[in-house]
């Protein structure tokens, strides 16, 4: 140990006096800017909401219309099609042919013309899916001329006719067949039916980019109608529901004595009421058949019954606020009851109720989607997302993707609110808790 | 001198109200406790007067309904000559919140945490309305006062140390300029080094602005430090009450077993009562079942706070 | 004979080195006093001789002997028989000590049941004798009571009674008497050294009040900033403190017998504890600081017999 001239002199007169320096707590929006979770279920939540508002605006395609040429079917991009007129019966125009052959390959209509057999009484014609297919498929028709307009649920994809002549014996070896894909048209009937400009003999067809329904419905246009449907219940009914919980709860809670005991008593009965038979009673009573809309019923029966959750949380938070220091402090200062509930009550319940919101709307979106499901909620042709994988579901093992789409939109809904309200919860955690020793 | 503070034998019960309280679940006699049990007691202006007594002896509730928190349930509390109302209204607290105010325990809890520092000292000026304008100045001033830099206006309660939030309690109670201060255990959840610090802040502020303030503690040396005047409470009872003087010479038994107790230095192992776990007796002096001279008449007959020679109050049957 | 003998205990616990570079060392049937202010480090330093810290708490220590035995490698199975039936310990609150859903008798008796091997009958008439023994009548009756039917007084034996049942040879009590009343203070105190005199155990005191130090200890160490700046015989730190802090804290203490016009306070507050100390931890706040003090921390000198001080002040080649 070395030491050094004046080691041992005191310190220059009086050091200033430190005073503890604690790093400021942030504010709650930049804890939850460092939390990527929370960020990513606000992204999620505000694109959710941006699609209930303003999605209809961007994808203006009609949910309710049904494009019969395209049931069912995957992705597929905007194209232009001839339009085909075929509201007259088909004759050939042509018999002379060798073998089987396709006049016409549309998806409206597939003519075929074979090669009359002179012992045939009448032909066969059987369509198979499969390419290389044992089988001949489905009988399709049986006629006694030597061509065929085969009109039935055609789409873009590969078909195999074959044509067998029938004797008297019975069957003949003999067998025309043809590999036929035909091309995506309209028939001039769909068009007008649907309002399309038929003047060039083309019409463009929109994209679908989440295929069609088993109507021909465009799916993402369902989608985002359908997000209208479960973010206005799963918005309002909350809102309300809390919104009201906690007025009543403060009520309780500041009042106190016999009324509080009364309110809360009150609140305890209404948890015992079922929501499903008390959903079903607001059905009834307000007159509405089973092929009419039950969303008003559904969110008043939501509003009417989930109430005394938050009033609950809000009179406990209240009971203990009000006999806090600051509270009494403030009192002891004259502050008057509405001048208590603005200042000190309310900041210290909100980011409570935020909480609970974010935890009662996904729960919301839900139970929207359940009564949709079972059919009590929105009725066709509305979308809803409960009411589409309902539909879907039908055809799940055929078009999966008419049940994932929907399906995935729920999930999605419901982990981001929730994963918003787990972070939200943690970060006003640590807003009180940092510095707090 | 004009008497500011008189209480005239107020007590206040718990589970009064009710009949159906836990108390009375519990088995506790009719259920009611009586927290302050007809208790007389005067203050002048500027004077300083310690209430100490042990935990469940209702110092702290008579401190609250001097400042109107807890109801008076019989006698009456009058301030300045004005018999306060019974049970306060949130017009009652306007009007006496330029004479009565109080320091919390927990200075914590006593802040709103979501308040900054310097709305939390702004709002009793602003609610009152005659500052007008100068609020935040004054707050300020304030702030300086207490020892704490202006940077810190802007913080919040979570961002303090223990023993700046109670001297923002303080500066809070002060700032309105009252003239009675009730100080309910303000030093008690500190450290010894910062325990300090607020009782010298208390002590500087009394001196300067002359009001008057009960001061609440279980500590009898802090008491002993700051009060003109010593009261002791047992079980809702004032027994004994007397100048600087009353805590260097105790005269109640009860007082002279607290003094015993808080006297480390001594070893009064000899000094001490046995029995600090036996309950108060329901009949006759609350205290005699702990108490060693304890006769007949202390079973039979409640003893009444009296004078004795030395200008002393003391409520004992013993002869003094 | 050495107990617990600990060199340079160190704990970090969420980037803060809460306890640096303690030393501790305790005889058989000798009551340390381990003084300090919340922060200072003492309970961790208590709850490592337990092996109860955090799981997120990071420890070193040089060496850890227990009655001549090496813990430092110990595992959670060792360390569960230790408990209990060689080292206890009473916590500040009784209540949160106690399952409450327990009767106080069959919790004691459930002790003495996992710990001694006794049967059910036997630990519970043994639990009846041990309240007995700690001063509480009808204890047989009070036996069949629930934690929240008691009061502290009374709550602090029963748990005092669950320390000492397996008559272990460490007993280490965080401030057992702070949440009591002073009267019930000095009781409990005065039980719990005539429990170590009776079973020979030796008692390590966490506290922060000088007054409960003065009366039941032999040794004293104080803490500042999780480090042991001064230790020595009671009657050395406390007739003549070496270190400045230990003389600024028994100047703060307010006492009964002594009147000042006003109290000594410590200026300033405590050190980050996140950051490195270059140099004494206390001179910011030193009214004796020098320059070296600044610079080094200080060695270990010796002011007198037992008694070692951290503070260049007792250097030799300070002058003064």
């Amino acid at each position: 140990m070395r030491f050094y001239p004046g080691d041992f002199d005191a310190l220059p007169a009086a050091a200033p006096e430190q005073m503890e320096d604690l790093v400021a707590a942030p504010p709650l929006w930049r804890i939850l800017a460092q939390d990527a979770r929370a960020v990513a279920a606000v992204v999620v939540v505000v694109l959710l909401i941006a699609t209930a508002l303003i999605g209809p605006i961007l994808w203006p395609q009609d949910p309710a219309r049904q494009w019969l040429s395209q049931v069912s079917s995957g992705p597929v991009e905007a194209r232009e099609v001839a339009v085909i007129d075929d509201s007259r019966n088909w004759r050939p125009s042509i018999t002379a042919v060798d073998r089987l052959q396709a006049v016409q390959a549309t998806t409206t209509s597939v003519k075929l013309v074979w090669p009359s057999v002179s012992t045939a009484l009448r032909y066969r014609v059987y369509r198979d899916t499969q390419e290389h297919g044992s089988g001949l498929g489905v009988p399709l028709a049986e006629t006694t001329q030597a061509f065929y307009d085969d009109r039935l649920q055609l789409r873009e994809q590969n078909y195999r006719y074959t044509v067998v002549p029938v004797s008297a014996a019975g069957d003949l070896p003999q067998h025309f067949a043809l590999q036929v894909k035909p091309s995506l048209t309209i028939g001039l009937f769909e068009a007008s039916l649907l309002g399309l400009n038929t003047q060039e003999g083309r019409v463009e067809l929109p994209a679908h980019p989440l295929g069609t329904d088993s109507l021909g419905r465009d799916m993402l246009s369902r989608v985002i109608h359908g997000a209208r449907t479960s973010m206005l219940v799963g918005l309002t009914a909350p809102i309300l529901f809390i919104g009201i919980g906690a007025f009543y709860g403060a009520l309780a809670g500041l009042l106190g004595g016999w009324i509080d005991n009364t309110l809360m008593r009150i609140a305890d009965f209404v948890v015992a009421l079922p929501f499903l038979l008390f959903m079903i009673l607001f059905r009834v009573a307000m007159g509405i058949e089973s092929g009419e809309s039950g969303l008003f019923p559904m969110v008043l029966a939501m509003v009417l019954l989930s109430w005394p959750g938050a009033a609950r949380l809000v009179r406990g938070q209240v009971l203990q606020l009000r006999g806090s220091a600051f509270v009494l402090s403030a009192r002891m200062a004259g502050a008057s009851n509405i001048y208590l509930i603005r200042r000190h009550l309310m900041p210290n319940v909100l980011p409570l109720l935020l909480v609970s919101l974010s935890f009662a709307i996904p729960q919301a979106i839900f139970t929207e989607a359940l009564l949709s499901f079972i059919g009590m909620g929105v009725v066709p042709p509305t979308p809803s997302w409960g009411s589409l994988c309902n539909e879907g579901i039908r055809s799940m093992l055929s078009h999966p993707h008419e049940l994932i789409v929907p399906a995935v939109a729920i999930s999605i809904a419901v982990l981001s609110f929730n994963v918003l309200g787990d972070a939200l919860s943690d970060a006003m955690d640590v807003q009180l808790r940092r510095g707090n020793r | 001198m004009k008497k500011l503070l008189e209480l005239d034998n107020v007590s206040c019960h718990f589970g009064a109200a009710s009949r159906l309280s836990f108390g009375a679940l519990a088995g506790n006699q009719n259920g009611v406790v009586k927290a302050v049990d007809r208790v007389s007691l005067q203050l002048e202006a500027g004077e300083v007067l310690g209430l100490v007594g042990e935990s469940g002896s209702g110092k702290s509730t008579l401190g609250r309904m001097v400042a109107g928190l807890q109801p008076c349930h019989a006698g009456e509390i009058r301030l300045a000559g004005k018999a306060l109302p019974a049970r306060f209204s949130s017009r009652d607290f306007r009007r006496h919140a330029s004479q009565v105010q109080m320091v919390f325990q927990d200075a914590y809890s006593a802040m709103n945490p979501r308040m900054s520092l310097l709305e939390c000292l702004i709002e009793p000026l602003i609610l009152q309305a005659k500052y007008a304008g100068r609020e935040r100045g004054l707050a300020l001033q304030w702030l300086d006062k207490i020892g704490l830099p202006r940077r810190f206006a802007q913080r919040f309660p979570h961002e303090l140390s223990g023993g700046q939030r109670q001297r923002v309690g303080i500066a809070r109670a002060f700032i309105s300029e009252p003239q009675l201060v009730i100080c309910d255990e303000p030093v008690s959840a500190l450290d010894v080094s910062v325990q300090a610090q607020v009782v010298n802040l208390l002590h500087e502020l009394q001196r300067e602005t002359g009001v008057a303030m009960i001061f609440i503690a279980h500590d009898l040396a802090v008491v002993s430090h700051l009060a003109n005047r010593t009261a002791v409470m047992y079980h809702g009872c004032i027994v004994e009450l007397g100048g600087r003087e009353l805590l260097l010479e105790p005269a109640h038994p009860y007082t002279r077993a607290l003094v015993a107790a808080s006297l480390g230095d001594e070893m009064p192992d000899a000094a001490l009562e046995a029995g600090s776990l036996l309950p108060p007796a329901p009949t006759g002096c609350a205290y005699r079942r702990r108490c060693k001279q304890a006769f007949a008449r202390c079973e039979q007959v409640v003893p009444e706070m009296e004078p004795k020679n030395n200008g002393r109050l003391l409520a004992c049957h013993l002869d003094w | 004979m050495t107990l617990v003998q600990v060199n340079d205990l160190n704990i970090s616990l969420g980037g803060q080195h809460l306890v640096r570079s303690v030393d501790i060392e305790l005889d058989k049937g000798e009551c340390l006093a381990l003084v300090g202010e919340s922060g200072s480090g003492k309970s961790l330093t208590a709850l490592s001789l337990m092996g109860l810290l955090p799981s997120n708490a990071r420890v070193s220590q040089q060496t850890f002997q227990f009655e001549g035995q090496s813990l430092l490698h110990c595992s959670e199975d060792e360390w569960r028989q230790l408990r209990a039936r060689r080292i206890a310990m009473i916590f500040q609150n009784p209540m949160t000590a106690m399952n409450p859903t327990m009767r106080i008798g069959d919790q004691i008796a459930e002790v003495l049941c996992l710990h001694t091997g006794l049967g059910r009958q036997q630990a519970r008439s043994q639990s009846v004798a041990l309240l007995e023994r700690l001063g509480i009548v009808n204890a047989s009756e009070k036996a069949r009571q629930y934690p929240f039917e008691m009061s502290g007084g009374m709550l602090q034996r029963a748990v005092i009674a669950m320390a000492v049942a397996c008559k272990p040879t460490l007993l280490i009590a965080d401030e057992p008497t702070t949440a009591l009343d002073a009267t019930v203070q000095a009781e409990v105190l005065l039980l719990l050294r005539e429990l170590c005199a009776e079973q020979g155990m030796g008692l390590l005191l966490i506290t922060h009040d000088l007054a409960v130090v003065r009366r039941m200890a032999q040794r004293v160490a104080v803490m500042y900033a999780g480090q042991l700046v001064e230790t020595g015989s009671l009657a050395a730190v406390f007739d003549s403190p070496g270190h400045p802090y230990t003389q600024a804290l028994k100047a703060a203490m307010p006492n009964l017998s002594e009147q000042r016009d006003s109290l000594v306070s410590i200026a300033g507050t405590p050190p980050d504890l996140s950051k490195d100390i270059t140099g004494c931890a206390f001179a910011p706040r030193c009214p004796k600081a020098m320059n070296i003090c600044m610079r080094q921390p200080p060695l270990a000198f010796k002011p007198a017999q037992n008694q070692l001080a951290k503070c260049w002040l007792w250097a030799p080649e300070c002058a003064s």
